[in-house]
């Protein structure tokens, strides 16, 4: 028989070969080899082969199930000796979970944060197709206003003139309005005045009633779950009358589902909108006033920009010639509302997409550094462990046993730094949820790809921090490796180097950015606003009758000593002024869009707000013509308006805010009566002791601030019997504009700060590591005679380096960053030098310490022994 | 006492029987001659394996031929602790099968 007959077929032999290794192979494929060639003789070529093919088919099985046992055999050694490992290094395996879960628990908490603000109106079923009519008014100074504002008509008319807008419904949103049921009486904020349409448009769920025709009786209510409960307890609210304003009466016919926390706009109470009209005697018919919110659902397939193309038109066709031609309409998306559009009057403060952008690149920023840190450890640990390789390969330890060693110990420490991370999320979010003001939780159900995406990082990262051991140090010659050859081949070093310096970096970089931030955010709140807005305690009154006397009122209050004087106005700054067109006797073009905010006010007001006269003079009581009207006018209107001699000039108030007409007596110092991001713009303030009847600014002299509420809560409740006293100190009002602005710059440092704090583990490891590796060096220097000091010199030496490159580096970054951020505000900081000296010197300072700690230690060790440390 | 399955109580009889000339194929061939049954490979691989595991038995390496297509042979000798485990089972057996005439014959 020739050779080819003697052995077994080709494929076989290739299973087996594949499946077993070398002894085994060599014993089993010989075995059946052997009687393979037996039965070649015996049986013939085709017996032979069946037979052949059956064995190899039986072997497979218990093959497979070998090849399992020995696995989990294997994985169970490795687990034992990585165990082993990570407790003999404590420390530094405490530092890399350490360092890695505060990491990840940072990254994690932010993108929750960040999910769920995406994540805001969502839940309407055509989310998609839902948007929002804006106004753009051009503005006289640069660029143009965005107005949140429609007018009553827009709604209508949009759905018989366009085929693609489905349906369209309007709303308006009051606040402070007293609803009461029997002896139960709130102020509520969030009711709201709609057409039946925005059940169509959105998706909000109501428990009792038919959307259709729940709002068709004009005194029907619709009120939401949690005020079900809070005005009738579990009794059945429907058919019950809560009277709106001491005034009218309405009935509950429907119950909302409570409408969900991530929705840029939110209500407890819907009344229809025809209603509306009838309280505030409002028609809203005209094309002119913009006061309404506008929705409308888009036809599927239909394209917005052609519709908003299409809109002028209708501009053209109904606005009875008021305004002008450049007024434009702009279609909002509902998704980015929440985020993207702070445009005048908004429902609610929205977000801010800008931030959330921030707050994504400091998780990512927080989670890289993390991951280098851990990098970096186990590169310059796996030096130290050089030896002890070197050692077991001599005894015989495959390469391969070796690689899968320290993947084994890498992964089990960054599963570890995982776990550890999402327990750190779990005992911080109440903490988080209450700064953030949200309610997230960490059910995975809701946000598992996030948990996906750090889980894929997380063994990114021990794989790419495990290779590098695994593979560089394994390939080294044992006898090289003992002889200590190995202190840092040049890849290794500079791989090293450019990890530190980049988390050096970027921690300098943060630092600076935080800075800044805070400064800006300090800056605006103690900027002179050129108000008095201290000890300012403003009230609003309700009651009609209160309204007549308020004369009376402020006489009153004034007597008490705790009071130093008393205001009163039709509007309070910073809290819903209107504009409306600038007018005066000879105005040219009466159309000629000038806006001016307005409000009315008495004698006093100047005085309570110390407000700056700078030409002119005050309202007083001297003049006898004041009293029939007048006008103050600030800086910024009189530069709109392009008066050349404004005081002593007509003025006029004209139009559905009121009539009026007076001089100007003075001209105000300009000063802040809006968010510090905006310009400041023209405001006129005119005296009308009639219409100023609205809010009372009492300023109090602040000894003995409980004993003048008091006083003014009796006050206030003898002539305002049937309201809860309220009230609220003109700071709060102010501070609250902030909020935003103010949480998120705290966010920002807090998470600023855990991105610091994890490179600071880092560099703890790393210049441990280094003075380890330099402890003979550091007793032959110290036998020769150099003093303590020269050491720590000698060790910090190597890291300044590498911070002045990181320096180099952030700087620049830091400046481009914050300079761009800082573009949106009006009235910012400077970026000083200063700032970066700052930022530079106080990483130089922390690193200093953690050398220093260990380069004390080093210097103190016993010169013996660290020439014995071999 | 832990006693051993059936196979690796043949198995190692076996091993004894072909002393040093014991390794898969002979066994195999020696199995068939004994009991008249044919056994696979891999149910001979199988306690061998476990026999192994468990210290009763050792593996040699010896030499290869041609006949095996250039591969070696492993030939497997009973260790000290095999034949004690040996014995053990042995002695059960007899225990089991004494006091019963009917069948043990005795």
């Amino acid at each position: 028989m020739d050779k080819a007959d003697n052995k077994i077929p080709g494929i076989g032999n290739w299973i087996l070969k594949k499946l077993l290794n070398e002894d085994e192979f060599s014993e089993k494929s010989g075995d059946i080899n052997e009687v393979y060639f037996q039965l070649l003789a015996t049986d013939g070529k085709i017996n032979a082969v069946l037979w052949f093919w059956r064995e190899v088919l039986k072997n497979i099985p218990m093959i497979i199930s070998n090849k399992i046992a020995a696995s989990i055999a294997m994985f169970k050694d490795y687990l034992k000796i990585a165990v082993r490992n990570i407790t003999r290094n404590r420390i530094y395996s405490l530092l890399n979970i350490l360092g890695l879960s505060t990491g990840i628990a940072g990254c994690i908490l932010i993108l929750l944060y960040v999910k769920y603000e995406f994540s805001f109106d969502t839940y309407h079923e055509n989310a998609d197709r839902i948007y929002r009519v804006i106004m753009e008014f051009p503005d006289y100074y640069e660029g143009t206003n965005l107005w949140a504002g429609t007018c009553g008509p827009l709604a209508k008319t949009m759905v018989e003139e366009y085929p693609e807008v489905v349906t369209a419904g309007r709303f308006e949103m009051m606040d402070e309005v007293l609803i009461s049921y029997g002896s139960k009486k709130f102020m509520e904020n969030l009711v709201m005045f709609a057409d039946p349409e925005i059940f169509e448009v959105f998706s909000f769920e109501l428990l009792e009633g038919d959307p259709v025709k729940v709002l068709e009786d004009p005194y029907s209510i619709i009120i939401s779950e949690d005020m079900a409960e809070k005005y009738f307890g579990n009794a059945d609210p429907l058919g019950k009358i809560l009277s709106f304003k001491m005034e009218y009466d309405f009935t509950v016919k429907g119950i909302l589902k409570n409408v969900p926390e991530n929705s840029h706009f939110r209500m407890d109470f819907i009344i229809p909108f025809q209603t509306h009209k009838t309280i505030s005697g409002v028609p809203f018919s005209n094309w002119y006033q913009s006061g309404l919110y506008t929705y409308f659902l888009l036809r599927e397939g239909a394209q917005p920009d052609e519709l908003e193309a299409k809109l002028p038109a209708l501009l053209n066709k109904y606005w009875d010639g008021r305004g002008k031609p450049e007024d434009k309409f702009h279609l909002q998306p509902l998704k980015k509302i929440h985020l993207h559009s702070n445009v005048l009057r908004e429902i609610q403060t929205n977000n801010d997409i800008r931030y959330i952008w921030l707050l994504i690149a400091i998780a990512v920023l927080i989670i890289f550094i993390a991951c280098f840190n851990y990098m970096n450890l186990a590169t310059a640990r796996s030096f130290q462990r050089a030896k002890e390789i070197g050692v077991r390969k001599i005894v015989g330890a495959q390469r391969k046993q070796l690689v899968r060693q320290f993947f084994g110990e890498s992964y089990i420490l960054t599963i570890c730094g995982f776990v550890f991370g999402v327990f750190l999320v779990y005992l911080f979010l109440p903490a988080f949820n209450g700064f953030v003001e949200r309610e997230l939780s960490i059910n995975p159900a809701n946000f598992s790809d996030i948990y996906l995406w750090i889980l894929g990082i997380i063994l990114l990262v021990g794989l790419l921090a495990g290779s590098y051991p695994a593979f560089f140090i394994t390939s080294f010659k044992p006898i090289v490796v003992l002889r200590g050859g190995i202190k840092g081949s040049a890849g290794g070093k500079i791989l090293r180097n450019v990890l530190v310096t980049s988390k050096f970096a970027v921690s300098i970089i943060l630092i600076i950015c935080t800075i800044v931030i805070q400064k800006q955010i300090s800056y605006i709140k103690d900027k002179d606003i050129g108000l008095d807005k201290d000890r300012i305690v403003t009230i609003f009154l309700h009651d009609n009758q209160a309204r007549d006397k308020i004369d009376v009122i402020k006489d009153e209050l004034t007597q008490n000593t705790d009071i130093l004087s008393v205001a009163s106005s039709r509007h309070l700054l910073f809290k819903g002024m209107s504009q409306i067109n600038a007018d005066w006797p000879g105005k040219a073009d009466k159309d000629d869009f000038l806006p001016i905010y307005i409000n009315q006010v008495d004698h006093n007001f100047i005085e309570v707000y110390g407000i700056e006269i700078s030409s002119g003079r005050n309202f007083s009581k001297d003049f006898a013509s004041d009293a029939s009207g007048a006008f103050l006018l600030n800086e910024s209107a009189v530069k709109m308006l392009d008066f050349e001699n404004p005081v002593g000039r007509d003025f006029l108030v004209s139009g559905h805010f009121g009539q009026g007409e007076g001089k100007i007596v003075g001209i105000m110092k300009d000063f802040h009566f809006q968010p510090m991001n905006l310009e400041i713009e023209p405001i006129q303030l005119f005296l009308d002791e009639k219409s100023a009847n609205r809010y009372l600014s009492i300023k109090i002299k602040g000894e003995n601030v409980s004993r003048a509420l008091e006083f003014i809560e009796s006050k206030i409740s003898e002539f305002s019997p049937d309201y809860p006293f309220e009230y609220t100190f003109f700071g709060e009002i102010f501070d609250r504009v902030y909020k935003t602005d103010q949480k998120l710059g705290q966010i920002m440092s807090v998470f600023s700060g855990i991105a610091i704090f994890v490179a600071c583990l880092g560099l703890l490891g790393l210049s441990s590591f280094t003075a380890e590796q330099r402890m003979k060096e550091i007793g032959i220097r110290k036998a020769l005679g150099a003093s303590f000091d020269r050491i720590v010199i000698l060790l910090s030496k190597e890291f300044s380096k590498w911070i002045i490159a990181a320096n180099i580096i952030s700087i620049p970054v830091a400046y481009f960053i914050m300079n761009r951020w800082l573009e949106n505000y009006a009235y910012r900081v400077e970026i000083t030098p200063v700032l970066f000296l700052f930022g530079a010197f106080a990483v130089i300072f922390i690193a200093l310490i953690t050398v220093s700690f260990h380069s004390v230690r080093a210097a103190i060790t016993k010169t013996v022994n660290s020439l014995r440390y071999e | 006492m832990n006693l051993m399955s059936r196979s690796e109580e043949i198995m190692l009889l076996t091993i004894l029987k072909l002393k040093e000339n014991a390794y898969g194929v002979s066994i195999r061939e020696q199995i068939k001659n004994d009991s008249g049954k044919e056994w696979s490979f891999a149910s001979i691989y199988q306690p061998l394996d476990k026999l192994t595991r468990k210290g009763f038995v050792r593996k040699l390496k010896g030499e290869p031929t041609p006949e095996r297509g250039g591969k070696r042979k492993y030939y497997y000798e009973i260790t000290e602790q095999g034949k004690s485990a040996l014995l053990d089972i042995k002695k059960a057996s007899e225990n089991f099968w004494s006091g019963i005439p009917e069948i043990a014959g005795k």
